[in-house]
This record gives structure tokens, sequence and C-alpha cells, in this order.
């Protein structure tokens, strides 16, 4: 019987700490025109539905991470950074690979 | 010929109007023919047209819940008047409008929302809406597999989700 143990664990911690402190930067606008290139977590803050706050990450260091894991991430990294008052704020939580992002971008475009 | 009549005059003397409980049903019923569809590749179309279909069902009938219907109400007429969108309109066929309506329905209503699952829905939403169109049963293109694959995961999540979507 093989006999194994799932390391998924250290790896999500990892990532928490990382975005984590990307988070303790202080927040810039968004520019029209940004250029994300996914080597980086990049942070999208938006007012979401009644006034919360729904967080976009794109990063392609999650590429293989079900979507429900990446939220997981973010809501744990937001909690390490800003703590549980700014987690309670926030109403939506999705992360991306840059390659997502694009498509969905262009079919925004041409929708 | 007396006694005889056409297949949808059949089923509209049958079933009037719509109700919430025939559009879950339709959910069921497209999502398991899409999967017979799936079983040939050169029918991947439609499988890809059904797949979709079933998506918007699973938002749609999500929403109505969530505004109070019941099993049996109108579903289409309820939905109009709900929303002011008019059932031969494009945009109630618009995946990411479905969800964010959807969605700011659910936040309206519970303080304890899981901002993961919200994520979630948004996420399969804009990733079954990059395939898929309601004028896809016009077209007779093949999707490749992973296109398919990506849809059918989308509709697959709808599916396993439909409880907790309209709670």
């Amino acid at each position: 019987m093989p006999y194994y143990k799932r390391e998924e664990t250290v790896v999500l911690e990892s990532l928490v700490d990382r975005l984590a402190q990307e988070l303790q930067q202080p927040q810039t606008p968004l520019p029209d025109m940004a250029t994300i290139t996914g080597d980086q977590p990049a942070i999208i803050e938006e007012t979401s539905h009644m006034g919360r706050i729904g967080v976009t990450v794109i990063w392609d260091e999650w590429k293989d991470l079900s979507g429900e894991k990446r939220g997981q991430v973010i809501m744990k990294a937001y909690e390490r950074a800003l703590g549980i008052e700014y987690v309670r704020r926030i109403g939506l939580a999705m992360g991306l690979t840059s390659a997502q992002k694009l498509l969905l971008d262009d079919r925004a475009e041409s929708a | 010929m007396a006694g005889t009549s056409f297949f949808w005059q059949r089923v509209q003397a049958a079933q009037p109007e719509d109700s919430l409980f025939e559009f879950e049903k339709a959910a069921d019923r497209r999502y398991y023919d899409a999967q017979m569809l799936r079983a040939d590749p050169e029918r991947w179309c439609g499988a890809c047209y059904l797949l979709g279909y079933c998506v918007e069902l699973c938002l749609k009938t999500a929403y109505l819940r969530l505004v109070g219907l019941q099993p049996t109400d109108p579903a289409w007429t309820e939905y109009e008047r709900i929303t002011q969108l008019h059932r031969r309109g494009v945009r109630h066929h618009d995946l990411q409008e479905l969800a964010r309506l959807l969605m700011a329905q659910r936040q309206a209503r519970r303080l304890d929302i899981d901002p993961v699952f919200e994520g979630e829905i948004s996420s399969w939403s804009a990733k079954a809406a990059l395939h898929w169109s309601e004028s896809l049963r016009y077209r007779g293109a093949l999707p490749t597999s992973s296109e398919i694959d990506e849809l059918d995961l989308a509709a697959t999540w709808m599916m396993l989700h439909r409880q907790e979507l309209e709670n």
C-alpha cells in the first residue's frame, strides 16, 4: 500500500506569506494600462456588492491550485497582513493567473 | 385530424407557463444531454451549447429562489418583473451579468458571506462565458478538448453547488 504525505500546506503557507508581504506595501491607484505579468502577485481591490471589497489577485505562482485554494490563500494573507476586521469587509476573493486575466479582459472588450 | 397536435402545442397545453421547478429540471436534463453529446467529439459544439445553457439555468434558478419564488411560480413572468429584462432579450443570457445579479442578491441577504465561494461563482461564470454564447446554437464549429473541458467543469461546479448558490 503506498504511503503518501500531502505537502500542500507547506506550499500554501509560503504563498500566504508572500501575498501578506505584498499587502503590507502602500496601496496605489490602478493605472488604466497596468501591465500585469504574473511573476509577482498583483492585488486589485474594488468596491463590490453592498459596499464590500472585491479582491482579485493575479499571480502565476498558483497556476496549479484550484480556485477555492487560491481564495483561501487570499483570505489568510489578508488576515495576516491587515487583520480580521479588514477581512470581514471582503465580499469576494478570486485568484487568477495572468493568462486567465488576459482572456477575461479580451472577452470583456469584445462583448 | 381530430385528436392530433404538434409536439410544441402539446407541451404548451400541458404546461402553459414555465415554473421554477421546470427550470430546475431543465438544468438536470440539459446537463445530462450534454454529457451524452460529449461522448462523440463530432457533437461537441452541441455539448458546449447545452453545458453553457446549464450554467445559465443554474445561475438563473438560484437567483429566482433567492428572491423568493416558489417551485410552482411562473418563472419567466417573475424573472421579467424583477429584473426588468425581457425573456427575449440578450442580456439575460450573459453569464457574468447573471452571476453579478445573483451575487448582489446573495450579499444583500447575508452577513456571513464566504468570499471564497463568491470568488468561485465569479470565476466559474467567467470561465464558462469565455467559451459560450447563446448564439452557439446557430453555429457548428468544434471546440478543442481543453475548451469543452473547462466549460464542462464550470457546468459541473454549478450543478454540484446548486443548493449553496440559492442559500
